[in-house]
């Protein structure tokens, strides 16, 4: 097992830059997810650490190695591709054992490696199948088997699950996160699927446009989301963003919006003071608005509003509502047991301690994560934080 | 609905009777040259079409063809010719289309191209400046020089083929192997290379075909006294078409014929799925 330190890191593709100084250090037997929308540059900097791609400046280092002058067989890395890449010619078992024997590894060693991968991945019975005679979930199985019977020192997966239906990604997901921790081994995950994310990551690094945007654990990002991409990137239904105007009296800070003026605590409200007078980008959490009638959260003056309800979807514990509020469209995550209408206007009340401020120009976050905070904590001792 | 399937029924017997005729063109000259071997020279003369007498087959049209006409000989020479010709196109341009279909280097697609061009010339344009070349190479009248022209020809054919099929694999195939351990050399050789199968027997057929019965090229290159021993089974043919302008033994000549035909033949029907899903495969994906 080994760590992976990414210093610098660029790619150019001509004029198009794919990844931009990436600076990222995952640690030993760390699951590291990289995330991003298409064309974020995750795929790319995942390539560059296998060897498949040339490095532009920068330098990837696996344990104490620079490798950016290895190829990819003497990194000592396996990889898991998003259409599996299984030779199809083969058998499962000459698949997973065509790695050991390109290392000249002795036959008896081979096969009880082989062995030992697919007990652990539930094989046994496929290893004289071809890969078309398997299901979708069978092949990532063997492309997991045939990554893990080199015991590399870091495993490096590209979107592993995205061609699996709904029922059985979950399910994978779930193996996966088992496999990693029996295993031990040092993983680089990417996907594009922030619930994949979320679930699976130690830590994840949210990647846009070839910036990284913030690298922390799960928790951290979805409480103190380095900018607006991050915060509007993680979390599903996505964040609302409105603008409002602040203004500061007595030491707290209002912030007008379209049908509310919410008002935040002192200790948040410092925070706010050159922004007296100015526009903020106010983001709350769907899941952060409640129905004021159920509300456990108490209604005072400054947490509460109106929003009128154009559609509800019902999906089992929560309703999703779909309202606006003045021109702004607002999405809320409101407990199924709420009497919320369509068409009708609802009392809410808003968690001002989980809200958040950004800079409207360069869309950082304006307060900072509690120091208490154990995700944030974690966050400084190792994660290079770079907002575009 | 009723008139439909008389329709219907109308149009596939018509498909079948168009598809029969086409078979029976096809077909009935390759039996009529199979019973014409046995029939004895008189008998061919007196009625061509007619089945020969089963009480009198004469095998010894075959023993002749193989022994007096020196067909053993010619047929040793086209089966020799024939396989290194195969084995050196598949060999070569296997690689040359892998690599032309995988990696971008400076020059690769003129590359293509030039390879390329070679399907467009006829033979027949480069013969008399070959033929000068491969005198002043002392390569006329020998086997390997007939060879260098047969691998060089079927060369620009199998590498548009197989190029077409190395892109159409998957490229995280390759990566795969990469990382898995292997070297260039192997991913092609353990990894691409079995991908490429269709393509590669569709490219053996066509290169076996082509040079089994090639005439043309044999005649010039194989032309002098000294190269008599080395002549191909097409060559031989007509050798015994000119012997026999004086004495016709043309019994002896269908024999020759039918031993001509028959690899071709059996080469075809053995391998005929992969051709037609090589072909299709080339041409969706290529």
């Amino acid at each position: 097992m080994a760590s992976v330190k990414l210093q610098h890191l660029t790619k150019r593709f001509r004029d198009v830059v794919a990844v931009n100084d990436l600076n990222l250090t995952i640690r030993d037997k760390e699951f590291l997810v990289l995330v991003g929308p298409s064309g974020c540059g995750k795929t790319t900097a995942l390539r560059m650490i296998a060897g498949l791609e040339e490095i532009t400046e920068g330098e990837i280092y696996i344990g104490d190695r620079l490798v950016n002058d290895l190829i990819p067989k003497d990194r000592d890395i396996a990889m898991v591709f998003q259409n599996y890449a299984l030779y199809p010619h083969m058998t499962v078992f000459d698949n997973m054992a065509f790695g050991l024997k390109m290392r000249r590894v002795p036959k008896e060693q081979i096969k009880s490696e082989v062995d030992r991968a697919a007990r652990i991945l539930g094989l046994g019975k496929l290893l004289h199948r071809k890969p078309k005679q398997l299901s979708g979930g069978q092949r990532q199985r063997v492309a997991l088997g045939r990554a893990i019977v080199r015991r590399p020192q870091v495993f490096l997966m590209d979107e592993p699950l995205s061609n699996l239906d709904a029922k059985l990604r979950v399910q994978t997901r779930a193996e996966l996160i088992k496999l990693h921790r029996e295993l031990g081994i040092t993983t680089i995950y990417v996907t594009h699927d922030q619930v994949e994310a979320m679930t699976m990551g130690h830590r994840i690094a949210v990647l846009n446009e070839g910036f990284m945007q913030q690298c922390d654990t799960p928790l951290t990002l979805y409480r103190h989301p380095a900018n607006v991409f991050v915060a509007g990137f993680i979390g599903s239904p996505a964040m609302n963003f409105v603008e409002g105007t602040v203004s500061m009296a007595n030491g707290t800070a209002v912030v007008e919006l379209p049908g509310m003026k919410l008002g935040f605590s002192a200790d948040r409200a410092v925070h706010l003071r050159p922004y007296d007078g100015k526009k903020i980008t106010f983001g709350v959490r769907p899941e952060d608005i409640h129905d004021r009638a159920i509300s456990m959260v108490p209604a005072r003056e400054g947490n509460t509003g109106t929003i009128s309800v154009d559609v509800i979807e019902p999906t089992g514990d929560r309703c999703v509502l779909y309202a606006h509020a003045g021109e702004e469209t607002i999405i809320a995550s409101i407990s199924s047991e709420s009497k919320a209408r369509e068409l009708a206007d609802l009392e809410v009340v808003i968690d001002m301690d989980k809200t958040h401020a950004f800079d409207p120009t360069t869309g950082a976050a304006i307060f900072p994560p509690p120091s208490t905070d154990e995700g944030a904590k974690e966050a400084e001792e190792s994660a290079e934080v770079s907002a575009q | 609905m009723k008139r439909l399937g008389c329709l219907g029924i109308a149009s596939v017997v018509g498909i079948y009777a168009i598809l029969l005729g086409y078979g029976v063109v096809v077909v009935y000259p390759m039996i009529w040259m199979l019973y014409t071997s046995l029939k004895r020279d008189d008998a061919i003369f007196a009625n061509p079409f007619q089945l020969p007498d089963f009480a009198d087959l004469r095998w010894v049209n075959y023993r002749n063809a193989w022994v007096v006409a020196k067909f053993g000989e010619y047929f040793g020479n086209s089966v020799l010719v024939t396989a290194v010709t195969l084995l050196l196109v598949l060999l070569l341009s296997s690689m040359a289309a892998y690599a032309l279909a995988r990696f971008s280097f400076p020059g690769a697609k003129p590359l293509l191209f030039y390879f390329l061009a070679g399907l467009m010339l006829p033979v027949q344009m480069a013969i008399v400046p070959l033929f000068f070349q491969m005198k002043s190479m002392g390569l006329l009248g020998t086997l390997h020089g007939l060879l260098l022209a047969y691998v060089a020809s079927g060369l620009p054919f199998a590498v548009f083929v197989l190029t077409g099929f190395f892109r159409s694999l998957p490229a995280s195939l390759h990566e795969s192997a990469v990382i898995d351990g292997a070297n260039e050399l192997q991913a092609f050789w353990h990894i691409m290379r079995p991908l490429a199968k269709p393509g590669l027997v569709t490219v053996a057929i066509f290169s076996f075909l082509g040079t089994w019965n090639e005439f043309f090229m044999a005649f010039i290159f194989l032309s002098g006294e000294g190269a008599t021993r080395f002549r191909t089974l097409p060559l031989g043919l007509a050798n015994i078409a000119i012997v026999s302008q004086y004495r016709t033994d043309w019994g002896m000549a269908f024999a020759g014929l039918v031993m001509a035909m028959l690899p071709a033949l059996l080469a075809y029907s053995l391998l005929q799925k992969h051709l037609t899903k090589g072909i299709t495969l080339g041409a969706l994906k290529g």
